[in-house]
């Protein structure tokens, strides 16, 4: 199955995808060239973290140096994504269907792997990609825990972060997409990245505020805003996986109400 | 551990007799808004104070810039890098003075002071130039733990300025008036070393 036949099936979904996949068909697939990749990119390896299965995070995307054709292939809207040192920011594999999510730092694309083989790698479980498709995604989703992922997933493509800080940032999104997948958060937070790497999520209103603090060491920092307390006056930390102290969940539930 | 000892003396390169002298509580700051400015409708957001480390986030003194000065040190200096001048955004320097963190050593936690306020102004600046930067001892965190500190002291700073308000709709002053700021700050100057002299 294509990428576009997957799309273009109204209502399909596929796993968890941080994508609605009514929005993700809509998407202006020929604004930018689309196609197959060069056979070469058969040789691309994608390392999970030590996850067993088709979903979940992953960190890094190895390209061999010998792929070098799959830069030049003129079918791709952007080589540079399989390009991890420069590009990639963040991977998702979906479910059964080999759809990964992958962001640059101007647009959000979906690479589909036709065929999929797995194989033990190192601590991980392996994929190599057949075949890849790309697609630009430029529009935010509609409605629940996806739209808050895509948000962090957008901010993190386009925030400018130093170099030195890129794998903070990087470390930060994943715990922070695992934080909001696991939780139904309210609300529409603001995504913040910071130039050394720190990403929030801050809810605010008038004088009420609750954020969220992640900086990639599986931690979840949360700092509270009311009179007379400033953000940095106060924190909570806990860990990714824990579940959201009630202090929290009842602060947000003011806040947005 | 001292807070914010610079701000006690002036900061300006050619010396104390020149500028306005140390930024005084009851002064506002003037933050210029461009386009590519962090915002979020008509307030900042955290994310538009980059230059916080390094005590280099520049603001000008409301009570010693004129329009004119606006508009060629800072406003078109800044369109050149940032894009089209949005507006400004104001806070009052006591505000962002009692800002404070709690940082914790050893499960011991204290108060600090988040943002330093100077007159700092460099060959090249306006004398109403003024900067904003991370207390010392924010500055001087572990890298995790000073990151999240970071980025509370920005959005906290943030809540200090106002709405974002077009550059016509500010009160600027007269040029007499600023005179008057530069001639009082001589003044000053002058009651310290006299104040001093007597001491010894």
């Amino acid at each position: 199955m294509s990428l576009s036949q997957i799309f273009d099936q109204p209502g399909m979904t596929i796993g968890n995808s941080p994508f609605p996949i009514d929005w993700v068909r809509t998407l202006p697939i020929n604004s930018s060239p689309a196609g197959e990749i060069s056979p070469r990119a058969a040789t691309n390896v994608i390392e999970t973290q030590g996850r067993p299965r088709t979903q979940g995070h992953m960190s890094k995307l190895y390209v061999p140096s010998t792929s070098s054709a799959v830069h030049d292939a003129p079918l791709l809207g952007s080589a540079s994504i399989f390009d991890v040192s420069r590009a990639v920011r963040q991977i998702e594999v979906l479910s059964d269907v080999p759809i990964i999510f992958v962001s640059s730092p101007t647009t959000l694309y979906a690479i589909q792997a036709s065929g999929s083989a797995k194989s033990s790698y190192q601590s991980g479980i392996s994929y190599t990609l057949l075949e890849a498709r790309s697609v630009p995604v430029s529009k935010p989703p509609m409605g629940g825990p996806s739209e808050l992922v895509s948000k962090i997933s957008a901010a993190r493509a386009a925030a400018s972060v130093d170099p030195e800080s890129v794998e903070i940032a990087d470390a930060a999104t994943i715990d922070a997409i695992k934080l909001v997948e696991r939780n139904r958060l309210p609300g529409s937070p603001r995504v913040i990245f910071s130039n050394d790497g720190i990403l929030a999520l801050q809810w605010q209103r008038d004088e009420y505020g609750a954020a969220l603090m992640f900086a990639g060491d599986a931690i979840a920092s949360i700092a509270f805003r009311k009179p007379g307390q400033f953000y940095a006056e106060n924190g909570i930390d806990i860990g990714i996986e824990d579940d959201l102290p009630l202090r929290f969940t009842e602060a947000l539930a003011k806040i947005v109400a | 551990m001292s807070e914010c000892v610079e701000e006690q003396q002036t900061r300006h390169y050619r010396g104390r007799w020149h500028g306005f002298g140390p930024v005084q509580d009851d002064e506002q700051l003037i933050f210029a808004v461009f386009d590519r400015t962090a915002r979020n409708d008509d307030s900042l957001m955290p994310e538009c104070f980059k230059q916080l480390s390094g005590s280099s986030e520049s603001v000008g003194r409301a009570r010693y810039v004129t329009r004119q000065v606006f508009d060629s040190k800072i406003a078109q200096p800044g369109m050149q890098a940032k894009g089209a001048l949005i507006g400004i955004a104001i806070a009052n320097t006591r505000s962002i003075r009692g800002l404070r963190t709690d940082i914790t050593i050893n499960h011991r936690t204290a108060s600090y002071r988040s943002i330093c306020v100077t007159d700092h102004v460099e060959a090249g600046d306006y004398d109403g130039h003024a900067t904003m930067g991370y207390a010392e001892p924010i500055e001087a965190l572990g890298q995790t733990l000073k990151g999240k500190k970071r980025m509370a002291v920005r959005m906290d700073l943030a809540n200090q300025f106002s709405k974002i308000k077009v550059v016509q709709s500010h009160s600027w002053p007269a040029r007499v008036a600023v005179l008057g700021g530069r001639l009082l700050s001589i003044v000053r100057e002058a009651s310290k070393t006299l104040n001093w002299s007597r001491s010894t």
